[in-house]
């Protein structure tokens, strides 16, 4: 199954991405700052992230460097 | 904006240096002005001290001219008649003054005539015999004084000289035999101070400046003199002395008794000596000046970086509006699509899509007041209605009201409300007020904390106090914060979304109140984050007009009394 990791500090935001997603049959993961962001996209090895660029900590800049 | 600022950046650099060249250029021109008048001053002074010694110079020649004429001339005359002649017995001065009544001066104070011998260098005196000391220095001096300083053409010499502390003025002719070889000195011994009348002589006769030069001033007044003989023995001194800042040396001729003299020109005749006067110096203005320049252009400066300052903000105030708008559309957008195409798995999901439509559609509402608000005080067009309100009532229902905004960042509020608390309010701007602490408790505080809200009466006044656990506010903020457009620079570019006039919309809706507001810390001791922060609004219970009329502040203004008469309404 598909793996998509969503880095997102918005709470709804992050709850109408993960739903909609998983309506869509992805397996979903949610992040919500860019550090632990950076590292469940390191050590998961997600299909695909979802990436605020406005976070606390890493922003989604820093996080795509 | 961030091509406005690379423009204005350059500008206002251009424009600073403009100013400093101008204050650089200012100092030059000070500099100069102020090298330019000690030039002049420093010529004038030598102009004046030029004028000093000149008079001093006529002074002399004027003491010599009356010596010669009116003293020395008429005695040595008389002596030389009566005594010229060899073995001709010496006279008296007293005796001589009787020989010729016109000449009385000179003779009334002389002590004595004396006749040298030049071959034997015998002294022969008649009238008070003088000192041992007297007699040597006499025969000492006499063929010296008549080798070098007598000129046979004057027929008549002085030596003013003080000898054994007594001044002495010795006045004398040389006889010569047939062959007109010198061979007697024929002399009298007189008193140098009874020459005061030649010194005092009038300024007609011989003026100390010449008069196109002082413009007709009468007599001596131009100057003082001070006379003294050759050893500094102080002779005359002229009854009115002035400061010697421009005086002049100069001595009467050896022939005349050699005496010093010394004059002092009156400070206050400069003007007229110097033409257009003595040159003043501008140096105050000057300065004053100077200073003014610097001030303008510091606060010219202090504005140029005011401006940028504003630009800044304005620009960081656009970004922050842009996306607080955008955050809550997107999750409209995103809840309300997600409902349209019926993407929900339960009716509990379908729930909380509502629920938050509706929240982030209430914080655009708050937003957009927020803004409308901020452009009405930046207009200054606020109209407040105010009413007499329970303040408990409309608190516990703007805390009700912001309750779910509160859950979703899993905050806790808890209230603390006195009650039986009136005051003139409007209702609608103290729910904004209010509405904008409790966003920024929860905005900028720790998740899961607990936002107090507090309500107390006293001293005239309701306070109305939101304390968070967050961080607390740096104490050098805690004026700044309340400024448009200020934000923490920790808050700054974070992911905080902020428009940074929250707090000066609070400000301005309590400043119309007549209350004031502030932030202090917020003494909490479990906070993780900090000891965090409480902003604290003060908002009178009675309205301005029922304060100018109630002699006793402080009362709770009576419900239903005060509905007629509201702050704010023109009568």
């Amino acid at each position: 199954m598909t793996r998509i990791l969503v880095v997102e500090d918005n709470p709804d935001l992050a709850y109408g991405l993960r739903n909609n997603l998983e309506i869509e049959g992805y397996q979903v993961e949610v992040e919500e700052d860019g550090t632990t962001g950076l590292e469940r996209a390191r050590t998961g090895g997600p299909d695909l992230v979802i990436l605020d660029l406005m976070l606390p900590g890493l922003d989604g800049y820093r996080v795509l460097r | 904006m961030n091509t406005g600022f690379g423009r204005t950046r350059p500008r206002g650099v251009f424009i600073a240096m403009l100013m400093l060249l101008t204050l650089g250029l200012a100092g030059v021109i000070v500099l100069e002005a102020h090298r330019t008048f000690l030039v002049h001053r420093a010529t004038a002074e030598g102009i004046l001290q030029d004028y000093a010694r000149l008079a001093a110079n006529r002074f002399a020649q004027r003491t010599a001219m009356a010596l010669y004429w009116d003293t020395f001339s008429p005695a040595t005359y008389a002596l030389a008649r009566a005594a010229g002649t060899p073995g001709t017995p010496l006279p008296t001065p007293e005796h001589l003054a009787t020989l010729d009544p016109r000449h009385v001066g000179f003779l009334k104070d002389a002590q004595y005539a004396f006749r040298f011998d030049l071959r034997t260098g015998a002294l022969e005196t008649a009238g008070r015999a003088p000192s041992r000391a007297v007699r040597q220095w006499l025969c000492d001096t006499l063929p010296v004084h008549r080798r070098t300083v007598y000129d046979p053409k004057e027929r008549l010499a002085a030596i003013v000289r003080t000898v054994e502390g007594v001044p002495h003025a010795i006045v004398y002719t040389v006889v010569t035999d047939k062959g007109g070889a010198p061979r007697t000195i024929l002399g009298l011994d007189g008193d140098p101070k009874g020459f005061e009348s030649v010194y005092t002589m009038p300024e007609e006769k011989g003026p100390l400046l010449p008069r196109p030069l002082t413009g007709g001033v009468v007599y001596d007044s131009v100057g003082s003199a001070i006379v003294t003989d050759a050893n500094g023995v102080e002779l005359y001194r002229s009854p009115v002395q002035y400061t010697p800042t421009f005086a002049g040396r100069d001595s009467v001729e050896a022939m005349m008794g050699g005496m010093q003299v010394q004059v002092a020109l009156r400070a206050d005749l400069a003007p007229k000596l110097i033409i257009g006067g003595m040159p003043r110096s501008r140096l105050p203005w000057l300065l004053a000046l100077l200073a003014l320049s610097a001030g303008l252009i510091i606060a010219a400066l202090l504005q140029l970086r005011r401006e940028y300052e504003l630009s800044r903000l304005r620009a960081d105030f656009v970004s922050g509006v842009s996306h607080e708008l955008r955050t809550p559309l997107a999750q409209i957008r995103m809840f309300s699509e997600t409902l349209l195409l019926g993407r929900v798995r339960s009716g509990e999901e379908r729930v909380r899509s509502l629920e938050i439509i509706d929240q982030e559609a209430r914080r655009l509402t708050h937003l957009v007041e927020n803004l409308l608000h901020f452009s009405r005080a930046e207009r200054q067009v606020t109209r407040l209605s105010p009413a007499p309100t329970p303040l408990a009532s409309l608190v516990s229902g703007v805390v009700e009201a912001f309750g779910p905004l509160a859950a979703a960042r899993g905050v806790a509020l808890r209230t603390e409300l006195a009650d039986d608390v009136m005051a003139p309010v409007d209702a609608d701007a103290l729910r904004q007020t209010l509405l904008n602490l409790l966003d920024n408790a929860v905005k900028y505080g720790p998740e899961g904390q607990t936002v107090t809200v507090g309500l107390a009466a006293g001293d005239g006044y309701a306070r109305i106090s939101v304390t968070d656990e967050g961080r607390g506010i740096p104490a050098a903020d805690r004026d700044r914060i309340w400024q448009q457009f200020y934000r923490l620079e920790r808050d700054r570019g974070s992911a905080v979304a902020g428009t940074g006039i929250g707090l000066s919309v609070v400000r301005e809706l309590v400043a119309l109140h007549g209350g004031r507001c502030w932030v202090e810390d917020g003494g909490s001791t479990n906070g993780a984050a900090g000891r965090g922060a409480r902003f604290v609004i003060e908002l009178p219970l009675l309205t301005a007009s029922e304060r100018a009329s109630d002699p006793r502040p402080g009362e709770p203004a009576p419900t239903g009394a005060a509905t007629g008469r509201s702050a704010g309404v023109p009568a």
